[in-house]
């Protein structure tokens, strides 16, 4: 037996070894073992500042450059240009089609086009129910016995697995962080036409919310956003109006009984529907601010026809349709729900409205920012990556819409990391989190 | 492992070596053994090996479990020479399987330690310049942090938390925003 007495003090280990010991860890058991003491916190911060060069939850770009291995991604930090590299589990981040992040998860599809949510940094990983289990879509296979879905609406439509990610998938939005497990909820919109379904973290399949009786014939939803405030998710639908979706007044096996409640009327004169459906990916964002209020954030996107085609990897013809064609944002509307004659309306508002917090839009849940929290970020700007599908599903390896929108002069500012980014998996907003 | 065996103690007919441990304990071994160490192989390609080699800083406790350690993994060092140079077929990559396994198992049982011991054979493994040694223990000490709380490594290992008020709060200021 060993006596407490000749227990030799740890913290006399010295520093290369502590070192050597600390360079085996993850970043979060890093960071850990690097609050013990003195000594361990010297080496702990000499790694963590070669290998986790941020110091706060501002976001962070994450993407896959081309130098680096499928599995590898880079997160980068617009505000003080650090990026460091994390190495995804299974399957290959450069074989995912990302449709959505938050609480620093991000929701991806893999190849199969079945849904996981993974945290980049911890590495933690769990998937969601199969895309077979929701309703409106079939596994099968086409008469040369390849894999397919068959997505049902006005009629059957065979899609091969792995296109169907692209063509399928509008957005998926979290209730909270899915370490919380079972307690998270996972909101999908998708086809056709805008439909809802959701699932909790561990769930085995995905329920479809009907929203039929509620929405006029051939509108559906295509943004949300989750107010933790109120537990509620918001819906932008196509006619512009926005909705509450309480799913936790329901005992998730119950998928019809969700209620939504319409809260705000469309912006008469400001959209022709028939006009707009001519045109590709015109939809808005809903923003909840730290203030209270519901912003509707509009991006006025042009198409622009490229001299020649983006270049598409061997195996992928199938699944860009329109390679000369690439999406770019020329212009940000914002709205905001207020009260105009005793009703709730869409008014439009200004850059400075902002109130000195920036904007962070695209795949991810909508970030409203205070820049007084995060000086390091420009005021009254919108940091914007990729927010359409129909753009990734149209030209998956074209330029991707990314930039820092600056209100006042009307431009898009270019972002440049050391490592360039690749226009798939498209870059998306995280804000890096050690919760797995 | 019959082969190497008898290859090892050729060798070890040729070439002693004898350790002096702290406590003033002679150890006997292969110079096969020994050279697991790069601050011994210095000290025999300097030719300063003659009337043994006095080790300071490590105790015989510790100096008996890094000569078992070298012993084991010197012997299949001897193996894989003998592996490259004439034998490829596939019986022999199956007992060549069987000896790595043998190994790690052996590598297992090792760390099965206190963790004082654990301590005293990474200095010794460090001091020593033995790196597989020092990997497979600095690894062992990895491992039994994961997951862990600082209050739970510091009482694991012994540490006193004199970490100042003003650092604490700067370690939680830099690091929590992770974690929230």
């Amino acid at each position: 037996m060993e006596t407490a007495a000749v227990y030799p003090d740890w913290s006399g280990l010295p520093e290369e070894l502590v070192l050597m010991v600390m360079q085996a860890l993850g970043i979060p058991d890093l960071l850990r073992a690097g609050a013990v003491c003195p000594s361990w916190r010297t080496a702990g911060a000499d790694l963590r500042r070669a290998r986790f060069p941020i110091a706060d939850s501002s976001p962070c770009l994450l993407y896959s450059a081309a130098d680096d291995d499928p599995d590898t991604a880079t997160v980068y930090n617009p505000s003080t240009g650090a990026a460091f590299k994390v190495r995804l589990p299974a399957p290959p981040f450069r074989s995912r089609h990302v449709v959505g992040s938050g609480h620093g998860w991000v929701i991806t599809a893999d190849e199969e086009s079945n849904l996981q949510v993974v945290n980049p940094l911890t590495g933690a990983q769990v998937n969601l129910p199969p895309a077979a289990t929701i309703h409106n879509i079939r596994p099968s296979y086409d008469n040369q016995g390849r894999p397919i879905y068959n997505l049902f609406g006005d009629h059957a439509s065979p899609v091969r697995r792995r296109e169907f990610r692209t063509m399928y998938y509008y957005r998926a939005y979290l209730s909270c962080s899915p370490s919380a497990g079972n307690a998270c909820f996972v909101l999908l919109v998708h086809r056709e036409e805008g439909q809802i379904s959701y699932a909790h973290v561990g769930d085995g399949r995905w329920t479809h919310i009907r929203t039929a009786t509620v929405l006029p014939p051939g509108c559906g939803y295509y943004s949300a956003a989750y107010n933790d405030k109120d537990g509620l998710f918001y819906l932008l639908t196509c006619d512009h109006c926005i909705y509450t979706l309480d799913l936790s007044a329901t005992p998730p096996a119950v998928s019809a009984a969700a209620t939504i409640r319409k809260i705000s009327k469309g912006v008469k004169g400001m959209f022709d529907p028939i006009a707009e459906a001519t045109r590709y990916a015109q939809w808005g964002d809903l923003v909840l601010t730290p203030w209270g209020d519901i912003l509707l954030v509009w991006r006025d996107k042009e198409c622009r026809e490229l001299d020649s085609p983006v270049h598409v990897p061997a195996g992928f013809e199938h699944e860009v349709t329109r390679p000369f064609h690439e999406m770019y944002t020329q212009d940000i509307l914002l709205y905001k729900v207020g009260v105009v004659n005793g009703r709730k309306k869409l008014v439009e508002i200004g850059g400075t409205d902002l109130r000195g917090h920036a904007l962070f839009l695209g795949f991810n849940a909508s970030m409203c920012l205070s820049t007084k929290v995060f000086p390091l970020l420009k005021p009254n700007c919108a940091y914007l990556t990729d927010d359409s599908w129909e753009s990734i599903s149209l030209n998956m390896f074209g330029c991707r819409d990314v930039g820092i929108w600056n209100f006042e002069t009307q431009t898009l500012e270019e972002m440049k990391p050391v490592d360039a980014w690749l226009n798939w998996p498209q870059p998306i907003w995280i804000t890096p989190s050690l919760l797995s | 492992m019959a082969s190497a065996g008898s290859g090892d103690e050729k060798a070890a007919a040729a070439a002693m070596i004898t350790l002096i441990s702290s406590d003033n304990e002679k150890f006997e071994v292969t110079e096969a053994t020994a050279t697991l160490s790069q601050t011994i192989r210095h000290m025999i390609e300097d030719g300063c090996t003659d009337g043994g080699v006095p080790l300071p800083n490590v105790t015989s406790k510790i100096l008996a479990r890094v000569i078992e350690y070298c012993k084991k993994h010197a012997t299949a060092a001897a193996g894989e020479e003998g592996s490259s140079s004439s034998f490829s077929d596939a019986a022999f990559l199956e007992v060549d399987r069987a000896f790595l396994e043998e190994l790690e198992e052996f590598d297992d049982a090792f760390l099965e330690v206190d963790r004082a011991t654990l301590f005293d054979l990474i200095l010794a493994a460090n001091y020593l310049d033995i790196k597989g040694l020092l990997n497979l223990t600095c690894q062992k000490v990895a491992d039994s942090v994961k997951g862990k709380t600082p209050e739970q490594i510091r009482e694991m290992y012994n540490i006193v938390n004199d970490l100042t008020p003003e650092e604490e709060a700067e370690i939680r200021r830099e690091t929590q925003w992770a974690f929230e």
